[in-house]
């Protein structure tokens, strides 16, 4: 259903950037969706669409009027996308499976580095507070996260799991 | 140059990424400030390549979806050093301003 939606939306682009471009934009579009919504993705495809034939005509001199015409076709196309899925989002978010997004947060911090078996002390320090960056930017965009302290052999390893309930999707890290 | 497009630069400062990655990179490098769209994110990708600021390098499909790797030419490089720069200098002069007027304003009785 995602994928009829974004594929529907690609509509506004012209034919030669579909042709080209059309089965790794709508990828793309449907990476970002699981993260940043797929409404927005939808809304944004129609927009680069629009926008990429508004500045077609002027890109080809003497293409100007047959171009404002496709424009307002495309126009009316995308409202009536638009309505699809303004009206049909609810359906989708409410068939929508529970997905599992995974990335791991864990640092490794050493206070006895061992001779010969560097290559497992390579996170540093500096690692762990670009993880705790991270972290705090997923806090304030919601995310639970909760810590795991494991001590061994003179080393800590820190891991994090972040989870984010939104409606019955719930992503989550580790 | 936009803002989201000098992001991008940075973002591909790092080495290689793909699409989705670099929208990710750069949520995380403006601390959420500039967050990329499909439709934003692929013509904003599009316009730098054809200034010849960012380049593809390969496609793969990762778990049936296409993932189009980019890098930053070394057009692209001096580019992201001269807008730095430029940002920096702009940043400067306007805080130099701000702190003469500071030092202008008469002090309330």
């Amino acid at each position: 259903m995602r994928q009829r939606l974004l594929a529907l939306c690609l509509f506004a682009y012209p034919r030669v950037r579909r042709e080209r471009d059309r089965d790794y934009l709508r990828d793309l579009a449907l990476d970002l969706s699981e993260t940043y919504g797929l409404r927005r993705q939808a809304l944004s495809l129609l927009r680069g669409g629009l926008l990429e034939r508004l500045e077609g005509p002027r890109l080809r001199p003497g293409a100007g009027h047959r171009g404002w015409v496709k424009l307002v076709v495309v126009a009316c196309s995308a409202l009536a996308v638009l309505g699809f899925a303004a009206g049909g989002l609810g359906v989708l978010t409410r068939g929508e499976r529970i997905r599992v997004e995974a990335d791991r947060f864990t640092c490794v911090e050493t206070d006895h580095p061992r001779p010969g078996r560097d290559r497992i002390h390579v996170a540093g320090p500096s690692l762990c507070a670009a993880a705790e960056r991270v972290l705090a930017a997923r806090r304030r965009e919601g995310w639970d996260c909760a810590t795991l302290r494991r001590a061994r052999d003179g080393r800590r390893a820190i891991s994090r799991r972040c989870a984010l309930r939104q409606g019955r999707v719930e992503r989550s890290a580790l | 140059m936009t803002e989201q497009a000098l992001f991008i630069l940075a973002s591909l400062s790092r080495g290689e990424l793909h699409g989705y990655a670099i929208a990710r990179d750069v949520d995380e490098l403006s601390q959420g400030r500039v967050r990329l769209t499909a439709g934003t994110l692929y013509g904003a990708l599009g316009r730098l390549a054809g200034d010849g600021l960012i380049t593809e390098s390969r496609e793969v499909v990762v778990e049936g979806r296409r993932r189009r790797y980019y890098r930053l030419t070394s057009a692209g490089q001096t580019m992201l050093a001269d807008e730095a720069a430029r940002l920096r200098s702009t940043a400067a002069a306007i805080s130099r301003r701000s702190a003469a007027v500071r030092r202008q304003k008469p002090r309330p009785a």
